[in-house]
């Protein structure tokens, strides 16, 4: 059995030469003659970039106290509640319960940073936060409620609507419309179509989605649809 | 009915010896008879007299070698034209366990056994994969220069003749039994300079020349779209090395590649970084730094000994066989999606072929004609599609985004997609699993994909 333990803490030589990693590792790209012109930018982008706390990015959320600062270039992501490789749910309390749309908030902040500012990926602070920590019905509350409620408030009107114009066309009542098969199934095309169908650049995209999960196939039969059109010429 | 059949037959064995000495005038009407038969069992070819079924494989690599090897073990007589003997290949060096078994491999072929496996999200989360693996379960990392130079020699060991040489062009034959005509400079030991001129006459060629395979352009095979792979050999300090002992790692993230991943895996004595992609060809730099980046702290100190870069085909060629010539490996484009993988299934795809060729020429006691070579291409595309199918879904669902790949690295902390990504990667078999474990998977995934891309949601609004 392959026993296994995550790479952890590593000797202290590492730590060590945190202090001077960049410029090692500026040097090391100085030893290769095609990478000048990025070395170059890489210490201007260093040089340029002040410290930039994190709040820049955090429009919504409350009070982000700024970052200490480890390396004189692009601070790396720091927060008071992101402790030990995740956010600390203590830190998150209000009236008693852990504030989930809080916590949503700042693992949003911290991977706009993130895709704005690359880190290393580092084996001595590991990334270990899982989304799945945070419960089933924050997730619900918070992106399927509101967007459920407007697409229904659609729905609703629509058919309070339809179901007035076609009783004024046909004389067909409500309870009569929906015993009629033909009705019925205009209901289901109806529903079908808003769940897919809520923008109208989701028509593209499905249409795109179809011709994608075919193409791969298409391209390893290509040389069959050959073999067709010889034997076809050979009688 | 049947007796036409024999007497077309008869006729054509009477006939054989000119026709191997291309003296085709009256044999057209004799042998276009046969042909509605051919399509039906190839073994009505006619029996070559004399002399065994000549092959040529254009190419050395893992294709051309395991080509090679099964085809001269058959009986057949086989040329190997390689160009350049110790070419030290650009590549991830990465191969199955099950290729070790199946194609005999000695164990000190293998620099390295990688038994863990690291994936990083594009936000940093690592995740560890490899705890379900067992004690004798590797992916084994080798120098191409060591396996190729070793199938190679077996294939000589086994009677095949390996001609140092550069493929030049091939003339088409006239008919359905005349040789194939390559052309190539030999160099035989010459060291530098222009090689001699020289022709080949063979009855069936194997293109086996890789990803740019000039075989596939002489029988106008067809395009394919191919990734570029970028990868720098860097020299790393031996304390830092001690990490990648037997671990590789994966980096997914639009700043590493917006379509394929980032690596550090590691070889012999020093680690490849590099990274690959199809749609931004011309950024492949900016994402090597990046890569770089990513992986500072752990290569930090190190030295590039190295730089490299090579194509990647993504799908098969459009024609992949035309007459008595096939594709075989990256020639025909057998790379899977999502892993990139290619040297198992080039090797692989060479035995097939080759065995396709030994069984319809009855160890190479008859000419072959496209129906035999097709059988190579219905079995393996039998054999292999649902591997390549379910890697083109999987790269096509999880590299999508960066809520995508953060989905895609939460998943991998699961045990169970653990077992199964190295079960089917180990043994290059789609395995089915547990129904139930599954279904929980599937409702996983989802939850996954939906909780990160909620969270991309909220991300563009803080841009706003």
């Amino acid at each position: 059995m392959a026993s296994f333990s995550p790479p952890t803490h590593f000797p202290a030589t590492t730590s060590t030469l945190t202090n001077r990693r960049n410029p090692v590792f500026l040097t090391t790209l100085s030893h290769t003659n095609n990478f000048s012109p990025f070395k170059s930018s890489l210490i201007s982008e260093a040089a340029t970039e002040p410290s930039p706390s994190p709040e820049q990015g955090n429009g919504s959320v409350a009070a982000v106290a700024p970052t200490t600062t480890k390396v004189p270039e692009v601070n790396p992501f720091g927060d008071p509640r992101w402790v030990g490789g995740t956010w600390d749910l203590t830190q998150f309390q209000k009236n008693g319960n852990t504030d989930w749309d809080s916590v949503i908030d700042a693992e949003a902040s911290r991977r706009k940073w993130l895709e704005d500012n690359p880190e290393s990926s580092s084996n001595d602070n590991p990334v270990v936060f899982d989304t799945s920590i945070i419960p089933w019905w924050a997730w619900m509350k918070r992106f399927h409620l509101p967007e459920a409620e407007q697409l229904n408030g659609r729905a609703a009107m629509i058919g309070f609507f339809m179901a007035y114009f076609v009783d004024s066309l046909t004389g067909v009542g409500l309870v009569d419309q929906t015993n009629n098969f033909f009705c019925k199934t205009l209901l289901f095309v109806a529903v079908a179509g808003v769940l897919l169908i809520r923008k109208n650049e989701d028509i593209e995209t499905l249409k795109k989605l179809w011709e994608e999960t075919t193409f791969y196939d298409k391209q390893w039969q290509a040389t069959w649809q050959d073999q067709n059109s010889n034997t076809l010429k050979q009688d | 009915m049947n007796s036409m059949v024999l007497k077309s037959f008869l006729g054509l064995r009477k006939s054989s010896p000119e026709t191997s000495h291309f003296a085709v005038h009256q044999k057209h009407a004799a042998i276009s008879f046969p042909q509605k038969l051919k399509v039906i069992a190839g073994k009505t070819s006619p029996k070559l007299q004399g002399r065994n079924l000549r092959v040529a494989i254009v190419g050395g690599g893992p294709a051309g070698g395991s080509a090679a090897e099964t085809l001269a073990k058959g009986g057949i007589e086989t040329f190997l034209i390689e160009r350049k003997m110790d070419n030290c290949k650009p590549c991830g060096g990465a191969i199955p366990l099950c290729m070790v078994g199946e194609f005999d491999l000695p164990l000190d072929i293998i620099d390295r056994r990688v038994t863990k496996m690291k994936m990083i999200s594009p936000s940093n989360v690592a995740v560890d994969i490899g705890r379900t693996l067992k004690s004798h379960e590797y992916i084994g990392m080798v120098r191409r220069e060591v396996l190729d130079a070793y199938l190679r020699d077996r294939a000589k060991e086994n009677g095949a003749t390996i001609i140092n040489g550069l493929f030049l062009k091939m003339d088409m034959p006239k008919d359905k039994n005349s040789p194939y005509v390559l052309h190539y400079s030999g160099y035989d030991g010459k060291t530098g300079g222009v090689g001699e001129k020289r022709t080949l006459e063979v009855d069936v060629v194997i293109g086996a020349d890789g990803a740019n395979s000039r075989v596939a352009k002489a029988i106008d095979a067809g395009d394919y779209e191919y990734a570029i792979a970028f990868q720098e050999r860097i020299k790393i300090p031996d304390d830092k090395m001690v990490y990648y002992e037997n671990l590789a790692e994966m980096y997914v993230g639009d700043d590493v590649s917006p379509d394929f991943y980032g690596w550090v895996f590691p070889k012999c004595d020093h680690v490849a970084v590099g990274t690959g992609t199809v749609t931004h060809k011309a950024d492949i730099k900016k994402f090597q730094l990046a890569t770089r980046k990513r992986a500072e702290d752990k290569i930090n100190g190190g030295k590039i000994i190295r730089v490299e870069a090579h194509p990647i085909p993504e799908h098969p060629r459009p024609r992949r066989l035309s007459g008595r010539v096939a594709l075989v490996g990256d020639a025909a484009g057998y790379v899977t999606k999502c892993s990139g993988e290619g040297i198992y299934f080039a090797a692989k795809s060479g035995r097939m072929c080759a065995e396709a060729i030994v069984e319809g020429s009855e160890n190479g006691k008859r000419m072959v004609n496209e129906g035999d070579l097709r059988m190579y291409l219905e079995k393996w595309d039998k054999t292999y599609w649902p591997t390549y199918k379910v890697l083109d879904v999987l790269q096509k669902v999880f590299y999508r985004s960066n809520p995508a790949r953060e989905a895609f690295v939460e998943m991998c902390a699961d045990e169970y997609v653990q077992k199964m990504t190295f079960d089917s990667y180990l043994y290059k078999t789609v395995v089915p699993g547990n129904p139930l474990e599954d279904l929980k998977l599937a409702i996983n995934t989802i939850g996954s994909l939906v909780r990160a891309n909620a969270i991309r949601r909220e991300m563009d609004k803080l841009n706003v």
